[in-house]
């Protein structure tokens, strides 16, 4: 029985390593380091711009920040943020980034 | 009830394995290199259920108590399979709480935990399956990333995240494409042979030491920047997958493993009068005379068998890479 339970434990493992290839998220996927992105984020509530502090502890990321596994956990959590515990707030988030130091590319979300 | 013995040998009376001495390595990542203090209430769950547990301040400080209380009976050794088992569930929690909490090396300590937790004699194969995952993982996913085979990761791994007076040096010697391309090339090579190595049981104490270069490696060329924590845990971790089954044999036939470090000569097995093997003068070597194989290949797997050297080896360059800014002022000071 506890064989099977552990051989269950790595296949999860296995097939999470191979699922994170087919998603845009790279979470449980045992890929750490793969992918180096400095961020900026914007948020704007009504007609108030947030402080980078502000913007930091709302979402409890750094900001400007860098993210070592992959720039999507970011949007994730932002994303998840804002449909949650923000989700009345409407509020307009834009984030400023650079995969692996290529040129910056930008991502929004509005509720 | 074992009273803390960092160089005892074996932790359970039914396996070689050094089992406590890894699950207090890692609960030394958990509280000093990982500075976990508390277990933290839910802030975007992977699963939103927990959310209803915000607020609950009550459950938390509970938490918090039956967290200490775990890491205390792994560093004290009592019942630490148990213990370990515990705050591993307690790190899977904890990261299933919070998406910003999701780290790779906090779930591999958690994983190799709860792994310590449910080992039983006959299992061993689980700790080299579970390395093997993480650095498949690692390797996998590099492969199949544009930006790894274009050297584009390690151009601005180079020359805007890490860059020092060591890597830039070698980026002007080289050209900066060029050693992008073979870090690239070497560290995807690198962690999917280990992944196989491990499997393979072949050779344990060179894939030790590997793992140990490796990472070291790493340390080095980013001048202790990258990556103290993996270097750790890869170390600790990686110490189960040594040969202690055939080092229990040598301690059953009357052999004894001495633990101190004398700075005159490694620390050595010393043999019972009554059979007869021979020992080399310097230590270095024991051979049967039964079987005319080596036991011990040299001084530096003498050295790595002996786990108060392990822990000094590993604690040390750890501390130097965390507190390397510290360092460096009072070096600056004085």
């Amino acid at each position: 029985m506890k064989k099977k339970g552990l051989v269950i434990f790595f296949s999860i493992q296995f097939a999470a390593t191979i699922y994170v290839r087919f998603t845009d998220e790279k979470y449980f996927g045992w890929a750490p380091y793969d992918q180096i992105s400095t961020y900026r984020i914007e948020v704007k509530i009504g007609s108030s711009i947030l402080t980078p502090e502000e913007t930091s502890e709302r979402y409890n990321l750094q900001n400007p920040g860098r993210e070592n596994r992959n720039i999507t956990h970011i949007f994730s959590q932002i994303t998840q943020f804002e449909e949650t515990y923000g989700k009345f707030d409407s509020a307009k988030v834009r984030v400023i980034f650079s995969v692996n130091g290529k040129t910056s590319e930008e991502w929004k979300y509005s509720n | 009830m074992e009273i803390f013995k960092l160089g005892s040998f074996g932790s359970r009376k039914d396996s070689p394995l050094p089992l406590l001495f890894v699950a207090r390595l890692l609960v030394l990542y958990l509280i000093w290199i990982r500075g976990m203090r508390h277990i933290l209430a839910p802030f975007l769950p992977f699963w939103e259920g927990l959310d209803k547990l915000r607020g609950l301040d009550f459950l938390y400080s509970g938490l918090d108590l039956i967290y200490w209380v775990a890491v205390a009976a792994v560093l004290i050794g009592y019942r630490f399979p148990r213990f370990a088992l515990l705050l591993a569930i307690l790190v899977f929690f904890q990261v299933m709480s919070s998406k910003g909490m999701y780290s790779t090396s906090f779930i591999y300590a958690g994983c190799m935990l709860f792994l310590i937790g449910l080992f039983r004699p006959g299992l061993e194969w689980i700790f080299r399956v579970q390395i093997a995952l993480l650095y498949f993982g690692a390797g996998f996913n590099k492969l199949l990333d544009g930006d790894w085979w274009s050297g584009q990761y390690f151009q601005n791994f180079i020359y805007s995240v890490y860059p020092n007076y060591l890597n830039l040096g070698l980026a002007k010697w080289v050209g900066l494409e060029n050693l992008a391309l073979f870090l690239s090339c070497f560290t995807i090579v690198t962690e999917l042979s280990l992944a196989f190595w491990v499997l393979s049981q072949k050779w344990k104490t060179e894939f030790v030491l590997t793992v140990l270069l490796f990472h070291l490696g790493m340390l080095v060329f980013t001048l202790g920047e990258l990556s103290y924590i993996y270097f750790f845990l890869m170390a600790a971790t990686s110490y189960l997958t040594l040969d202690w089954v055939r080092l229990e044999g040598l301690v059953s036939k009357g052999y004894k493993l001495t633990t101190r470090i004398d700075p005159k000569k490694f620390p050595v097995f010393q043999k019972n009068k009554s059979l007869h093997h021979t020992i080399s003068k310097k230590n270095a070597l024991i051979q049967s005379s039964e079987d005319g194989k080596g036991i011990v290949k040299n001084k530096l797997e003498i050295l790595l068998f002996n786990k108060t050297a392990f822990f000094a080896f590993i604690v040390s360059i750890v501390f130097i890479s965390k507190y390397k800014h510290h360092l460096m002022q009072l070096f600056y000071e004085l």
